[in-house]
């Protein structure tokens, strides 16, 4: 069962229905609203303020885990790299992307659902893939969960 | 006899000569261009040195270009003669040059069984003294009359200044612009004080794309006369009255012949021949194109372990500290080295062999490692330790084509050499635009870094790229995203062009702690490459491999990496200059970092593997480069244990007599292994061009990852 800006109506009655801050309108704008503070935060990364900004923070829940990088790891390398941006500017700036077409699904009792959408590079070949990852639904709001894997990539 | 090298008195006689070692030239550079300023481009292939009867070739100008860039479809071309002087005219054609049947009596490829015995090619082979091998006295209007310069010999040779600025370059202009190809002429420098360099001072060549009035090499002539060790005459190129002097030079011009108006001499003991003084021209002659065409000259070291050591009073030979020399002297000139020699099918690999230069005078390495110099093909050796400094230096291969040995032109077999793109390529990165494919931007694109160079079609595409780990990005989303990027890419025979990320030749700048993610994707052409034969390649045979020598498969690619400590200091001898192995010659924190085959890459179609390589937080300045082969590791008397390509000169020794003596060590004990192979007591042993055919490598330029409180990579953009 999918969760998705264009299939709302069986959110209420499926998987979501675990959820208790979750209702069907509200989960599908919960989707967008995720999905558009992901990419406002994304593209704030080009700049020294938004890679510190309240905003990328706000995307991942506190028990982010993916692939051995904790919440902390991560907003400590976007702080390491704003730090940079100011005394360096060859800097390379992160490569970016943006989110699109958001799929929800497959939500267990504690709010965690797989979040399945496209990633897209345009900086100047498009490149586009899909991707999964889990996120967390709480209080009516999507976080970014991570595979909850302790084991970094290699 | 070779003489001992010594650090002191190199230092010295440099120094006290014309100081002209400056202080490394630390160059301040931005990180990797955005995405949206760099121009799409493509790789496209070449090889910048080959010969033809205008030194010790065997062929025709047009012949040598029509086999390079018609049989054997390269993209670009540099027809580079040694320097010097020669006496026959390689603008004669074969007679005809036209479509003829096959020379030799050999069956037509038309009719043959494939693959076919013969190459198609215009052009008979031409006897002595018919075509390109008739003289310039004999075949000129007033004979020896219009040779010009110094000489005393009948017939009269011609120096090359003479052959390039009157006679080649019209043909070269106009097989470029016939073929709508770019295709240029060069020289094969003997360096004064070494052996050879392949350069090219392109200013005012006019090939294709270019139209119109017709262009000249009057400057690559120029640098011909000025600079070339063999070049002694003194006629300052006659009515061209040049004048080798260079702007602010003051020291080495004062040493510059009131007559000649060059430095005349090169390494020796006494008068013009002084100690080291061959290289200290050999810098002027870098600081003479600096000055010159900055632009579009490139001066690159051929085939440098081949004649030993370096030798402060014979030419022969490169150390380390030479190449740090050219590259301080003009690091937008002096970019690289061909590592990867031509001569591939001879009978000692690449020529290199014990005795090269004499008793004792070994080649460095003694043998080519699966093809490559020991310069370059030794993890943690001098190419690593150029690159540990942060330097632009650069990886080329070349063919070197002078003939087949005892094959004809257009026989596919060779005891000698392979045809420019037959075997060994040089894949180039050229930005599509108003410049599209030109001269200048494959000199562009060499200077860059952003190019590959293999041997026997093993790959024919690689997009390889690392980015900074963007940690904002799930970590399998993003590693998704950038190998598709390379997939893309390689399917393009493109380069990925992502902000944030860098490719070959390139720096990416991260903050200390940052992830890097490596992806590389490659094309493993499907199908057959040049090689005539199928039978099964002996080389994997012995490890119960079947595989036709004409079909390989990449076995397997090896991420190198090593960390970039800065620029060496030329005051510092000890770790400036020294020997192959030595400390100065390497970098201990070069090794393989990750090996790819077909257990952990992903097969895409079309013969495509796409692969990733992450690395965690980074700390230290640091570069990756790839090598791969087609040989598995512990391949005996191929690879070692780590995959490390072995000696050839142990598999494939040198027999010193006519008649083969000593047994190679891998047989040819197929039916189909053909007659010309090493045969001692009825037993065949892969050799010359079957040894070459079945030991494949590919490497890549680096990339460089630049850390924002560790070392600045100075040579890389």
């Amino acid at each position: 069962m999918n969760l998705s800006r264009t299939s709302l109506s069986t959110i209420l009655v499926s998987a979501l229905m675990t959820l208790s801050a979750c209702g069907g309108s509200d989960s599908t704008s919960a989707v967008d609203s995720f999905v558009s503070k992901v990419n406002a935060a994304y593209a704030g990364l080009a700049t020294s303020s938004g890679l510190t900004s309240a905003a990328v923070a706000d995307l991942f829940d506190a028990k982010y885990l993916d692939m051995g990088s904790k919440k902390t790891d991560v907003l400590g390398t976007l702080s390491a790299n704003s730090a940079a941006l100011a005394t360096s500017p060859e800097l390379s700036l992160f490569p970016l992307a943006q989110v699109t077409n958001p799929v929800i699904s497959n939500c267990d009792a504690n709010s965690v659902c797989t979040l399945n959408a496209t990633l897209i590079n345009s900086d100047a070949d498009t490149t586009s893939v899909d991707f999964s990852t889990k996120v967390i639904f709480v209080a009516g709001v999507f976080y970014f969960y991570g595979d909850q894997s302790s084991t970094s990539p290699t | 006899m070779s003489k001992q090298f010594n650090l002191r008195h190199t230092a010295l006689a440099v120094s006290a000569l014309v100081g002209l070692i400056s202080v490394a030239a630390v160059q301040t550079a931005a990180a990797a261009d955005k995405a949206k300023t760099k121009a799409a481009g493509t790789y496209v292939t070449g090889d910048f040195h080959n010969h033809s009867t205008c030194s010790d070739g065997s062929l025709s100008m047009k012949k040598l270009i029509d086999k390079s860039v018609k049989t054997f479809g390269l993209d670009w071309f540099v027809q580079a003669d040694h320097g010097g002087s020669s006496a026959r005219n390689c603008t004669l054609s074969e007679d005809p040059f036209e479509p003829v049947a096959p020379a030799l009596g050999l069956t037509s490829s038309a009719t043959g069984p494939y693959p076919p015995a013969t190459f198609p090619s215009a052009g008979q082979p031409a006897a002595t003294l018919k075509g390109p091998n008739q003289s310039w006295e004999s075949t000129l209007p007033n004979g020896r009359a219009d040779i010009k310069g110094d000489g005393t010999a009948t017939p009269k040779a011609m120096w090359r200044w003479q052959e390039i600025k009157e006679f080649q370059y019209k043909v070269t202009e106009d097989e470029s612009r016939a073929r709508q190809k770019p295709i240029w002429i060069g020289v094969e420098q003997n360096a004064p004080g070494h052996e050879h360099v392949s350069t090219t001072v392109l200013q005012g060549q006019k090939p294709w794309p270019q139209a119109g009035v017709m262009g000249n090499a009057t400057l690559q002539a120029q640098y011909e006369y000025c600079f070339d060790r063999s070049d002694t005459d003194t006629s300052r190129g006659a009515e061209n009255q040049w004048d080798c002097s260079v702007t602010a030079s003051a020291n080495a011009n004062a040493l510059i012949d009131p007559t000649a108006k060059k430095i005349k001499g090169a390494n020796g003991t006494t008068g013009d021949n002084a100690i080291d003084k061959g290289h200290v021209k050999s810098l002027e002659g870098i600081r003479w194109m600096n000055e010159k065409a900055p632009t579009t000259s490139y001066y690159i070291p051929a085939h440098l372990e081949r004649a030993g050591k370096y030798d402060s009073i014979a030419n022969r030979g490169y150390n380390i500290e030479h190449l740090r020399d050219f590259n301080n002297t003009a690091p937008n000139i002096a970019f690289g080295f061909e590592s990867m020699p031509g001569h591939q099918a001879s009978a000692t690999r690449g020529e290199y062999r014990a005795n090269f230069g004499g008793p004792g005078i070994d080649s460095v390495g003694v043998g080519t490692y699966g093809g490559t110099g020991i310069y370059a093909a030794r993890v943690g050796g001098v190419w690593d330790a150029l690159l540990g400094e942060g330097r632009n230096w650069w990886f080329f291969a070349s063919s070197d084509y002078h003939n087949r040995g005892q094959f004809g032109p257009d026989q596919r077999e060779s005891t000698q050499d392979f045809f420019p793109g037959e075997y060994q390529k040089d894949y180039v990165m050229v930005r599509k635009g108003t410049n599209n494919l030109s001269a200048e931007g494959i000199i562009d694109g060499l200077r860059s870094g952003n190019s590959f160079a293999g041997s026997g079609d093993l790959i024919d595409r690689l997009a390889f790229v690392a980015c900074v780990a963007n940690p904002a990005i799930p970590a399998a989303a993003f590693k998704t995203l950038v190998e598709k990027a390379a997939l893309n890419a390689v399917t393009k025979n493109a380069e990925v062009r992502i902000d944030g990320c860098a490719t070959m030749g390139e720096k990416i700048v991260v903050a200390p702690g940052a992830d890097v993610v490596v992806s590389i994707a490659v094309r493993d052409p499907q199908g057959t490459n040049n090689s005539p034969y199928s039978f099964p390649n002996p080389s994997l045979k012995q490890i119960n491999i079947t595989q036709p020598l004409n079909a390989p498969v990449l076995d397997h690619i090896d991420v190198i990496g090593g960390n970039v400590t800065g620029y060496v200091s030329p005051t510092n001898t000890a770790s400036y200059a020294g020997l192959e192995g030595s400390a100065a010659a390497s970098n201990s924190s070069a090794g393989i970092k990750k090996v790819f085959n077909s257990k952990n890459w992903t097969a895409a179609a079309d013969g495509v593997r796409v692969m990733s390589y992450r690395i965690a937080a980074v700390k230290l300045s640091q570069y990756v480069r790839l090598r791969g082969t087609n040989l598995p590791a512990a391949t005996p008397f191929e690879t070692d244990a780590n995959g490390n390509p072995l000696n050839d000169y142990d598999l494939i020794p040198q027999d010193d007599g006519v008649t083969a003596t000593i047994p190679g060590k891998v047989k040819c004990d197929d039916a189909a292994c053909p007659a010309h192979l090493r045969t001692i007591n009825g037993v065949k042993y892969s050799s010359f061009d079957v040894a070459g055919w079945a030991d494949l490598w590919f490497y890549s330029n680096p990339i460089y990852v630049e850390v924002t409180n560790s070392v600045k990579v100075a040579g890389a953009k």
